[in-house]
């Protein structure tokens, strides 16, 4: 899962968002790493959407314009679980490691 | 101020197809106002190019996931329309020289024509139907036309032996018909529209290495460009890319058939140095192609 992916997944795990909202939460998330450009994120949008990962939970008028709320499905739930795991399973690899030798430092000391 | 960004905005989601402007347009306006800075006026460069990109990939249909076979399928049909496309641009270039070695009288290589214009008109034709029916879906029909444009042509009209100009054009509908024929036995149906893969013949004949194009001092840039055209679109339409990528293998097969024929005399070495220089466009296209491939897989 590609990185923009997984912070548009992860902004909607509390709530649905409409679009300029999903870009603020998942510029939070990610520390400001991942800013959204409006073509990236409804082009995500469609993708998540086609996959069956989100869908559409309401619309409302705001200034005469359409506002659409996007929120997770159980099917993008799942997936965004699993990649979470995926990348704790790739941190642990590290972080294990630095811990043993840490703890062997200790140790010898 | 607003107003200014807001119409700048809207005009850079005319990128995007009518239809999706209808469904989406409204609401992507109001997240780009959203996101501006206070009293910004123009578009930042990562919107307007998000924006563009994004609206040429709706316009291509790449917005959504293909699986890899669709892909493969989808690219197929392309290559085969692309492949006709140049059989048809090369036949334009014959007529074009014929008609303009006939006026001038000072056209180099006249000699190579056995053919007049009836025989090449002909061609011409049954390529172009071939073209419409491959873009109808009508596969085993395109391949057909195709071969009844190509066998005649090649060796009653313009024998194979008649020089190197034919051997460098021999392979286009070899490879065509056979892909054609596959994407029968798969039933691929895709919707493609015929009249742009039409208005491409012209611009192949100056675009494409053609009798006429080299005959205009055009090429090899003009095939470069093509290239690297090809390979910058693969950021909007990986198909287009593997299209393109098809033609120039198919030009390697051609400069081998080129060295078999007309280049027998040149030493080993200066046909190894030529059949790699006519391979780097393909090697660099399917190289590229199957990098972009690996990112779009990811979701």
């Amino acid at each position: 899962m590609r990185e923009p992916t997984y912070f548009i997944l992860a902004s909607l795990q509390e709530e649905p968002l409409h679009g300029y909202a999903i870009i603020k939460r998942a510029d939070d998330l990610s520390s400001g790493r991942v800013r959204l450009a409006t073509g990236t994120l409804y082009a995500a949008l469609d993708r998540l959407a086609a996959e069956g990962h989100i869908h559409v939970t309401r619309e409302e008028i705001v200034n005469g314009r359409a506002r659409r709320y996007y929120g997770l499905t159980p099917q993008g739930g799942q997936a965004l679980q699993a990649e979470a795991a995926r990348m704790a399973r790739a941190a642990r690899l590290v972080t294990d490691r630095v811990i043993r030798a840490t703890t062997a430092a200790v140790r010898c000391a | 101020m607003t107003a200014i960004l807001q119409r700048r905005y809207a005009l850079l989601l005319r990128c995007y197809p009518a239809d999706y402007r209808r469904s989406r347009g409204d609401e992507m306006l109001a997240t780009l106002v959203e996101s501006a800075a206070a009293g910004q006026r123009r578009p930042t460069w990562r919107e307007a190019t998000a924006l563009v990109l994004g609206g040429l990939r709706a316009r291509a249909g790449t917005e959504l996931r293909r699986s890899p076979r669709e892909l493969l399928l989808s690219a197929a049909k392309m290559t085969v329309l692309a492949l006709l496309v140049y059989a048809a641009a090369q036949t334009v270039s014959h007529l074009l020289r014929e008609s303009l070695g006939r006026t001038s009288g000072e056209f180099v290589g006249v000699d190579l024509y056995l053919v007049d214009f009836g025989p090449d008109v002909l061609v011409l034709s049954l390529y172009v139907l071939a073209l419409l029916s491959v873009a109808a879906d009508r596969y085993v029909r395109g391949a057909l036309l195709a071969l009844a444009a190509f066998l005649p042509d090649t060796f009653l009209f313009q024998p194979w032996s008649s020089g190197e100009l034919s051997a460098g054009e021999f392979w286009h509908v070899p490879v065509a018909a056979p892909l054609a024929l596959t994407l029968a036995v798969f039933r691929h149906t895709e919707v493609t529209g015929t009249i742009r893969w039409l208005l491409l013949v012209p611009a192949a004949v100056v675009l494409l290495p053609t009798e006429v194009s080299y005959h205009w001092g055009l090429q090899p840039w003009a095939g470069l460009t093509v290239v690297a055209a090809a390979v910058l679109w693969m950021v909007v339409d990986l198909r287009v890319s593997l299209a393109v990528a098809g033609l120039a293998v198919t030009n390697v097969l051609n400069a081998v058939g080129w060295n078999i024929t007309a280049g027998s005399g040149t030493g080993a070495g200066r046909i190894a140095v030529d059949l790699a220089i006519a391979a780097m466009p393909a090697a660099v296209l399917l190289f590229a192609a199957k990098a972009r491939n690996r990112q779009e897989t990811r979701l």
